[in-house]
């Protein structure tokens, strides 16, 4: 069967509808830690086909309030070096930056960061190839040089980025196939679709890619029988990979999807209503 | 799901019956893993930090070990039971026994962030940890996947723990148990076998850029310190190795930009000649091509002071034009970029 070539948007707004049905299955207890990860990427990726009214916002709005803490404050997370930790065992890297940034961008608080401290752990990142690793010493990977430089984008710090020589590394992700890997010599992987897109689109670089053989790779990837993408064509389909499959696309403007924003992966037209817009 | 190919359409679906035998089993788990849950539920919130809860705790991640939560639940059980009031020996054991689950963890799913976390936090926990011992592990798991950034950031981690430890234990008594501290040189080295494997590795040429400006700084060698050119050389010699054994990898071309760096007019040229010389070798190697441009134009911002090299910048400039027009028809892919590369060479004027 050939692979799909047209973005399926009905199924994939059906497999998200029915990530909350899979009851029957010992899969959906074992990630009962990810449901807020499963919103957030599930309605994200219905808001990008237009359809965020495909789940109950009422529902939703509830369950998401019920798992607030009042407790817990972002800016206390931040540690000595800069740095952020992702909760009170202190598990810390440069993805809990890029969150701790958003959270106080989408709040209207970042004036309450410590913007030299923070800006100084994500530096120490920064490597030769003008990538970033996932903390100071590490190898440069796409998903964490997003996290970085969408701080920094926010935090109107993107001076601080070898944007040449970084480009020049993100470009180099696409693969013969047209799909993107996250390092050199490793496998293409959707997701990359995202992380390392968008990093070259905040840098005004997305056209140093094959946008149509890129899109092509990620139609390919998705599942025509029950929706959703998957990492590459013929596998699995999940959340994850579809959200950022579809976001993806629609950097690459593609028909039937809703602008996004590059540097929040929501809808630009959320970031615009939020004065964030870039 | 990463990796996981979906099912081929079996030519038989399953009867009613296998179905639901399948189902009926899949319940049972579901129901004992609920069951579980629920229980570590019950005493996290009624502060139940005795071995029963502690040993629902290794059940369910023995289950589930991507189960993040449950991890710190099981800290928890830890520090305010056994670890508040055993003696010396059990507390070590305790956490070698939970060394041994993250072990278990880890070779369902080597990227596990919970369980390396996890792993992290029983070292320093531990009354006696082994640090030769974790050094043999983070080895044996850069054996089965040299790529493995979570291992190589562990290894890093370790390192840095070790050389905070042996500086700072002032007793026999808590004298870590350290017999081979890894080294700045000994860390080059281990990066050195790893390339010898796989010219491909490239964590370790990376890993390589942090580790050579770290020695010369520990030597107190700058970069006319003849010791540090010769260390400099024998990067040229096995990154050309690199290069010539295939062209097409990127690990090796990448990490020479990193050695040429700003360079200088000698340095470049006689890099560009040993480039140009693997070219007639293989006339359409896009990283041939590719890195020329970059150090021909690098050449030409070298050369710019002197204003008796324009006509050398010319031709320079010239056959970077070139090299990038050739490089849009092998590497259509990137062709925007080398257009915009193309569009800030001026001929005849820079």
């Amino acid at each position: 069967m050939a692979a799909p070539s047209e973005l399926l948007v009905d199924l994939h707004v059906k497999f998200v509808q029915s990530l909350d049905t899979k009851r029957n299955d010992l899969a959906y207890y074992f990630t009962e830690h990810l449901r807020m990860n499963g919103v957030y990427w599930g309605l994200t990726a219905l808001a990008l086909m237009g359809r965020e009214d495909a789940l109950p916002k009422a529902d939703l709005l509830a369950w998401v309030m019920s798992c607030w803490d009042d407790k817990v404050d972002v800016l206390s997370m931040q540690t000595p070096e800069g740095s952020f930790a992702g909760d009170q065992w202190g598990e810390r890297d440069s993805r809990f930056s890029y969150l701790a940034v958003s959270i106080l961008s989408l709040l209207g608080r970042l004036e309450e960061l410590d913007k030299e401290r923070t800006i100084g752990f994500i530096t120490r990142c920064r490597n030769f190839d003008g990538g970033f690793g996932m903390v100071e010493g590490a190898e440069s990977h796409a998903a964490y040089v997003w996290t970085c430089v969408g701080a920094l984008a926010m935090l109107d710090r993107l001076d601080l980025v070898d944007s040449d020589t970084l480009c020049w590394w993100l470009c180099e992700r696409q693969l013969p196939n047209g799909g993107l890997n996250g390092r050199p010599e490793k496998l293409e992987d959707v997701c990359y679709s995202w992380w390392a897109l968008a990093s070259l689109s905040i840098l005004g670089r997305a056209h140093w890619i094959d946008g149509a053989k890129l899109s092509k790779f990620i139609l390919s990837s998705q599942d025509p029988d029950k929706g959703g993408i998957a990492d590459r064509p013929e596998d699995v389909a999940d959340v994850w990979h579809t959200v950022f499959g579809l976001a993806g696309l629609a950097l690459l403007s593609h028909p039937g999807l809703e602008e996004v924003d590059p540097v929040y992966c929501m809808p630009a037209a959320v970031t615009k209503r939020l004065g964030l817009r870039k | 799901m990463h990796g996981v190919k979906r099912a081929r359409v079996p030519p038989v679906p399953d009867s009613v019956e296998v179905a639901r035998k399948k189902q009926e089993k899949e319940d049972k788990r579901i129901d004992e893993y609920k069951s579980l849950i629920d229980k570590l539920y019950l005493a996290r919130s009624s502060e139940d930090y005795s071995t029963d809860a502690l040993e629902l705790s290794t059940q369910v991640l023995s289950l589930n070990p991507e189960f993040q939560t449950g991890w710190g639940i099981r800290r928890t059980i830890l520090l305010h039971g056994i670890l508040k009031d055993a003696e010396r020996p059990a507390r070590q054991q305790q956490l070698e026994r939970d060394l041994h689950l993250t072990n278990q963890s880890l070779k369902q799913n080597p990227k596990n962030y919970s369980a390396w976390e996890h792993r992290k936090w029983v070292l320093v926990t531990m009354p006696d940890a082994d640090w030769d011992m974790e050094m043999s592990m983070v080895d044996l798991y850069l054996k089965r996947d040299a790529r493995n950034f979570h291992s190589w950031n562990y290894r890093r981690y370790l390192i840095s723990i070790m050389r905070f430890l042996n500086t700072s234990s002032s007793s026999p008594d808590s004298a870590p148990k350290i017999t081979k501290l890894p080294s700045t040189s000994s860390e080059i080295a281990f990066t050195r076998t790893k390339i010898s494997e796989s010219f491909s590795n490239f964590s370790a040429w990376h890993y390589r850029t942090k580790l050579l400006p770290t020695f010369w700084e520990e030597k107190g060698w700058d970069a006319t310190n003849d010791e540090r050119r010769a260390m400099v050389d024998e990067e040229f010699e096995l990154v050309k190795q690199a290069m010539w054994s295939d062209p097409n990898d990127q690990s090796a071309w990448i990490y020479h930009r990193w050695l040429v760096g700003k360079g200088s007019v000698p340095l470049v040229k006689r890099e560009i000649a040993g480039i140009e010389e693997l070219l007639e070798e293989e006339p359409d190697s896009r990283w041939c091509l590719d890195s020329l441009v970059h150090y021909k134009r690098l050449l030409v911002s070298l050369l710019e002071p002197d204003p008796e090299s324009l006509s050398e910048r010319e031709k320079l400039n010239l056959e970077c034009f070139e090299m990038l027009k050739k490089l849009q028809e092998v590497d259509p892919m990137r062709r925007m970029r080398y257009v915009d590369l193309g569009a800030q060479i001026v001929p005849y004027r820079r």
